[in-house]
């Protein structure tokens, strides 16, 4: 999983988002490290919708423009899952070998 | 940071309208007022245009949603090469374009009363700007041959070749390159009073290649060789930058056209799968045969093959094949959903039909049997006028024949008696070597495939009749114009019936 596709999964797990909504959760959940563009957010969206990750929650019309919400679908949280466990996993791994290292409890993470 | 600020109330309507020209590069529908709202929100106060960085992302990511099949790179792929496909045929167009504005080859006197003073000169006249030449060669560019019979002046080579040197110069052109002295090694029945002299100039976009040559100890039926030049339109520097013009709006259409095709078909996989093949084949007819076309070329002179200047002559053959395909690719796109309101002529071509069906059984029994009689006389007239002997009677040509839909052309017909002797067939064979005649081959008899072509365009000739038909050779001239000298001396060859330009 890339890391737009993460976050945006990440951003969708708490409430539906329209898209504004996510590209501002992310920043703020991933400490700005995340700036999404609006291009790669509707295509990131497109592909999870078509995997079935994601679906359209609702649409609510904001200034004369439909707002379209975007919510997590079961097999979405699965994946989420899924990749914050191998994310975990990963991050054991890499903690362990550092203490092996002589870093070990001086990890900045 | 932008991305965290909270939406502008007052978004600057310039913006607005630059997201939206921007926002064409997605397919149309409800997902450009959605990016729209979501840029608005994202934009800092005070912006008037889009980020750079904004343009590029949306670009990109507009053209990938013109696909469609979101999950699919294969189609990003397959789009590549399509537009890669559509970007070279787009610039065979515009060379095609280019090509019409070179000038046809000089037709006055000038050059060759420069070349050849005095002397009775065969060929000349004018020539496509590229042709196909039948002779193993390919593409070139299109020249115009003209050549003299020996004389005692041509026959000393060296000084003869020296003075067209010195007359061309004089006429404006420039020597380009002196071809190194005759080299005879290894050749079989060379002597060494063989001679030769070549050179090649140019005079703005014309180029001229002179050849002299000179074989002392050939029998007399093939001729001691003859002193030639070709003449040919040297392609104008912009047709290089003309030619690749069109590469970008090919490309682009290709790729708006596999995007419509492929969105299209989305819901049907049973259609997208044999439009995907039909692509890859399209493209399959055009990349390798611009590819091979684009790795030709080098310095002009009368047997060079053009590269990228004879894109649009390379394409020809490919570029049918790819429209029939990409044809059949769309109308199956086309056929997925078909509109609700059918266009006025489709509707009064559907009209009759309805008629027929309102009529009930005996309306369509009618049709039917209308439809299988026109079938069966048109069955019946292509069986009795193609496969019965004796329906066709044999048209034969005599004499020169030369009519004016030949001017261009680079084939020749020489037919010889059926009751010619094998020497006659042989010094006509000779003849036709000394008429600048190049390749030539014999079709010998009825039982030769395509005997009857040159007498009948459709039809079976009486097998008696045949017999007494006349055999030919068919010619291939390496220029149009060279046809003139070929029919004067072979026409008074003996059993030579008829010389004809087809």
């Amino acid at each position: 999983m890339r890391e737009p596709t993460f976050w945006i999964l990440t951003a969708l797990a708490a409430e539906p988002r329209h898209g504004y909504g996510v590209i501002r959760e992310a920043a703020a959940l991933s400490g700005g490290q995340i700036t999404l563009q609006a291009g790669t957010l509707y295509a990131a969206l497109d592909r999870l919708a078509a995997e079935g990750l994601v679906e359209v929650d609702r649409e609510e019309l904001v200034d004369g423009r439909n707002r379209r919400y975007y919510r997590l679908t079961n097999s979405g949280a699965a994946a989420l899952g899924a990749e914050a466990e191998r994310l975990r996993a990963g991050l054991d791994v890499a903690t362990a070998q550092l203490k092996r290292f002589g870093l070990g409890g001086r990890v900045a993470w | 940071m932008s991305v965290l600020s909270r939406p502008s109330v007052a978004v600057d309507p310039r913006l607005v309208r630059a997201y939206r020209r921007l926002l064409r590069v997605y397919p149309r529908g409800p997902r450009r007022e959605e990016l729209l709202d979501t840029l608005v929100e994202c934009a800092a106060p005070g912006r008037r245009r889009p980020a750079p960085r904004e343009v590029v992302n949306l670009i990109c990511h507009g053209s990938r949603a013109r696909l469609g099949r979101p999950k699919s790179r294969g189609i990003v792929v397959l789009a590549l090469f399509v537009a890669l496909a559509g970007g070279f045929l787009g610039a065979g167009v515009t060379n095609w374009l280019g090509w019409q504005r070179v000038r046809p080859l000089p037709a006055g006197a000038e050059i060759r009363e420069t070349v050849f003073p005095g002397l009775t000169v065969w060929g000349g006249g004018d020539a496509a700007d590229i042709v196909d030449q039948a002779d193993g060669e390919g593409i070139e560019y299109g020249y115009a041959v003209s050549w003299v019979k020996h004389t005692a002046a041509t026959r000393d080579v060296a000084a003869y070749t020296a003075g067209v040197r010195t007359r061309l110069e004089a006429a404006g052109w420039t020597v380009a390159s002196v071809d190194p002295p005759l080299d005879q090694t290894d050749v079989v029945g060379a002597t060494p009073d063989d001679r030769g002299g070549s050179f090649t100039a140019t005079r703005g976009a014309l180029g001229l290649r002179f050849s002299d040559y000179y074989w002392p100890g050939r029998p007399a039926y093939d001729g001691d060789g003859n002193a030639t030049y070709f003449l040919w339109q040297e392609p104008p520097s912009w047709l290089e930058a003309v030619t690749w013009l069109g590469f970008l709006p090919g490309a682009f259409l290709a790729w708006l056209l596999t995007g419509w095709a492929s969105r299209r078909l989305e819901p049907n996989p049973t259609m997208s799968t044999p439009a995907a093949t039909g692509a890859v084949l399209g493209v399959l007819c055009v990349v390798p045969a611009t590819l091979l076309t684009l790795s030709g070329g080098g310095p002009a002179d009368e047997t060079a093959a053009p590269s990228w200047q004879g894109l649009a002559f390379a394409e020809t053959t490919p570029t049918v094949l790819f429209g029939i395909v990409a044809a059949l690719v769309l109308l199956a796109a086309a056929a997925q959903r078909p509109p609700h309101r059918l266009p006025q002529w489709r509707r009064w071509a559907a009209k009759p039909l309805g008629v027929v069906v309102r009529r009930g059984p005996s309306a369509v029994v009618a049709l039917t049997a209308a439809v299988s009689l026109l079938t069966g006389l048109g069955v019946y007239r292509l069986v009795t006028q193609h496969t019965l002997p004796g329906s066709c009677t044999p048209s034969v040509p005599s004499g020169i024949v030369d009519p004016p839909s030949a001017r261009m052309s680079h084939q020749a017909r020489v037919f010889i008696s059926a009751r010619a002797t094998e020497d006659q067939r042989n010094l006509a064979e000779a003849a036709i070597g000394r008429g600048y005649g190049g390749s030539a081959s014999f079709t010998g008899g009825p039982r030769s495939s395509g005997f009857t072509g040159p007498y009948c365009s459709h039809g079976q000739v009486r097998a008696e009749v045949a017999e007494a038909l006349p055999r030919f050779w068919t010619v291939e001239l390496a220029s149009p114009g060279l046809f003139g000298g070929l029919a004067a001396e072979m026409i008074a060859m003996p059993a030579v019936v008829a010389v004809q330009h087809v």
